[in-house]
């Protein structure tokens, strides 16, 4: 209960400030123009179009910049300004604080993505859009999402610059990202590209769910992944206690 | 008190730590499990990579494990980047197999030929594949090996030259059906033995100078058989080992009518349960007319006509005929019934068929049958269109097929629907399962037309409807901020 009041104070301090606007306004800038581009590089093929638009570059960098430059503000800001202080003298635990935090970033990310939804409805009044490609595609950016936003949150508790926290929270995804360019060092077959496979995000994205393959080692990994790193990030932020 | 605080902050620093591990072992230990039992599901509109216990039967039986390399080197053209849509796709419904059973198929290896030119060198030595055999998908089981085409994973359709390169699209996808019936075929034992006989002064099988037959060889090779060159006209009897046997009724040389002890050993063979399929000349006879007339097959005397588009957008009349028209439901041409099936033949004989064989493949109505060999010129008598360029009938426990022309078989001719249709000839003339066993499925068109109203709409909405919504939204957060203050 006290999770889901905070995150609801979390998300409306967001979208009463200006920076939540203006980051909606150039995600929608850059991401509309990639439809649009998409749309025109794969001929009106709606089915290539998923693939096109959530698994080139400009996505991948939508992925890696958006969720730290959504959370460096979350904990490092807080902290700045001595209003963490507090909110943890309120007798609220460190891991709804986190928990908190963590859920009004990811929201306000998939708002970001879901914001991109008129256009798919529009395409879908002249043509047939695959609707479960789609939702395969967005579970994966929800997925994978969550563990960059859960990243960029322990980011924000170990640093109180926002800047900072914004920084080392795209070198972590990164790290997340490059794993998909061990692959070249294995033939298939071998084991070792099996597990690059298993913890690749590319992969993930582009080679399964904007086809439409779900596999049950994607939701593991990341839920399993997000946790880790919100536990640590809570007790990075307890640490002030010990 | 401090003592109390200095043994608390000890064990919070021994405690954390060791969470922190425990955590990450169970995250481990989860991801372990999910590594080796997991499931795979296709939430696309068509489902086409959802593998079905059929498939799994189908691994399961296999009795060796299967290796498979796709070299892929295609031009950026329209058509050629449907071609790779098609292998790309295999690949994929390919490595969802593998997923499911990887000890009975392998991972497939995607090979990019023009970037990874000496990975591609080293595969190919390993493998022992030609040069030539890119934009193929090889599947290898022990010492037998066999290679499927694009045109065998999808009927596509090719813009004509006077056709925008858009209209190449995917008329109909094999690719699920092609790929099972390669699995079944590679990891069977049994290898089809196909013997060869030309007439005399011809080239050897093998040989790549000239006008050869060394492009067919080497596809009826690359589709597990093993294949021999046999002189009728020199060995009179046939191989017992034989399952199919070639006559090319014709040749760059000399062909001469085979002898009657022939035809009765071509009857026997038949009879034994063998498959022959014969090409006939452009003239002259075979020697095998009376064992074709017994099963209802004969050939009329003339050649077919048709008119022809040329470039310049004029016409012409010319031997060279199209077959377009197939049956239905005979199981050589069933698999291919789709859009515009187009096999030019240059010339080709005309056949008449009655009960029990059965008329394959046909031309259009505006072909007729030429008496005169010398010029194609349409007159009032001459017999109108569809004509039948091919026929196939069972004789006994053995199958026949007769063609009307020969030189299909030649490498410079040996492509698209006419080189499909004739090693589809020859695996039912061998009693083999055809390759591919299933009729394939249209796939749907996700496709709009984009008309340059759409254009300008979707434009306007992308670049300037939803993030000018975006900014009204910030605009009227501020003023709201401002007026609160």
């Amino acid at each position: 209960m006290r999770v889901a009041s905070l995150a609801r104070r979390e998300l409306l301090t967001l979208f009463v400030s200006p920076v939540a606007w203006t980051i909606t306004f150039v995600f929608l800038l850059v991401m509309g123009m990639t439809f649009h581009l998409s749309l025109l590089s794969v001929g009106g093929d709606l089915q290539q179009l998923v693939p096109a638009i959530y698994s080139g570059y400009v996505f991948w960098f939508m992925m890696l910049i958006f969720p730290p430059l959504i959370s460096m503000r979350t904990l490092a800001e807080e902290r700045r300004t001595g209003s963490l202080e507090m909110l943890v003298t309120t007798g609220i635990a460190d891991a709804t604080v986190i928990t908190a935090k963590w859920i009004s970033t990811w929201i306000f990310f998939m708002f970001l993505w879901l914001c991109m939804l008129p256009m798919w409805l529009l395409l879908d009044g002249v043509g047939q859009v695959d609707f479960g490609v789609l939702l395969s595609a967005h579970l994966g950016i929800a997925l994978v999402g969550a563990g960059f936003c859960a990243a960029g949150i322990l980011a924000s508790c170990l640093t109180s610059h926002p800047l900072a926290s914004a920084g080392l929270a795209m070198a972590i995804n990164l790290v997340l990202f490059l794993v998909e360019w061990l692959r070249f060092l294995y033939e298939p077959g071998d084991l070792q590209l099996r597990w690059i496979e298993h913890f690749s995000a590319v992969h993930h994205i582009g080679a399964e769910m904007t086809r439409g393959i779900v596999d049950l080692r994607v939701p593991i990994w990341w839920v399993s992944f997000t946790i880790l790193v919100l536990f640590i990030a809570t007790k990075v932020l307890e640490r002030r206690r010990w | 008190m401090i003592d109390f605080i200095r043994t608390r902050r000890f064990r919070t620093r021994f405690q954390v730590p060791l969470q922190i591990f425990l955590l990450m072992w169970i995250v481990w230990a989860i991801n372990l499990w999910s590594f080796h039992d997991s499931i795979r599901s296709d939430w696309s509109h068509e489902a086409q990579m959802s593998v079905t216990p059929s498939d799994r039967a189908l691994l399961d039986a296999l009795p060796r494990s299967v290796d498979v390399v796709i070299p892929v080197d295609l031009p950026p053209t329209a058509a050629g980047r449907v071609r790779a849509r098609v292998l790309l796709q295999a690949l994929r419904w390919i490595g969802e197999l593998s997923r499911t059973a990887p000890d009975a198929l392998s991972p497939p290896i995607q090979v990019d030929v023009n970037r990874q030119a000496d990975r591609w060198e080293l595969l190919r030595n390993a493998r022992g594949l030609e040069a030539d055999a890119i934009n193929k998908i090889h599947f290898f089981c022990g010492e037998r090996r066999l290679a499927l085409d694009v045109e065998e994973l999808a009927i596509i359709r090719e813009p004509t030259l006077m056709e925008p390169e858009a209209v190449a699209r995917i008329v109909v996808d094999r690719v699920r059906e092609a790929v099972e019936a390669a699995l079944r075929q590679v990891a069977t034992d049994q290898a089809t033995e196909i013997r060869i006989s030309q007439g005399s002064g011809e080239p050897p099988l093998n040989s790549s100078r000239g006008p050869s037959l060394v492009a067919m060889v080497r596809d009826l090779q690359q589709r597990g058989a093993r294949v021999a060159g046999h002189s009728l006209a020199v060995i009179e009897t046939i191989d017992e080992e034989a399952d199919l046997l070639v006559i090319l009724g014709g040749g760059v040389q000399r062909f001469d009518a085979l002898s009657a002890s022939v035809r009765r050993e071509v009857e026997r063979f038949l009879a034994d349960g063998g498959g022959v399929l014969l090409l006939l000349p452009a003239s002259g006879e075979t020697g095998l007319e009376e064992l074709m007339a017994d099963v209802g097959i004969s050939v009329l005397p003339g050649l077919a006509a048709q008119v022809t588009a040329v470039p310049n957008r004029a016409v012409q009349s010319s031997f060279s005929v199209v077959g377009e028209r197939l049956d239905r439901f005979h199981p050589i041409t069933a698999p291919m019934i789709g859009e515009r099936f187009a096999a030019r033949w240059t010339p080709s004989r005309v056949l008449e068929v009655t009960q029990p064989a059965t008329a394959l493949l046909s031309t259009g109505a505006s072909a007729w049958l030429e008496r005169d060999r010398i010029s194609a010129r349409r007159d009032v008598e001459e017999l109108p269109g569809p004509q039948i360029l091919a026929a196939a009938a069972p004789v006994g426990e053995g199958r026949l097929v007769v063609v009307g022309n020969w030189n299909t078989t030649l490498s410079n001719l040996w492509t698209g629907d006419a080189r499909r249709f004739l090693l589809a000839c020859c695996d039912w003339a061998a009693g083999r399962d055809l390759l591919p066993a299933g009729a394939g499925r249209e796939p749907l068109s996700f496709r709009i037309e984009l008309d340059e109203r759409l254009r300008r709409s979707f434009f306007w909405t992308s670049f300037a409807v939803l993030p000018g919504c975006a900014l009204i939204g910030g605009l009227l957060v501020a003023w709201a901020r401002r007026r609160d203050r």
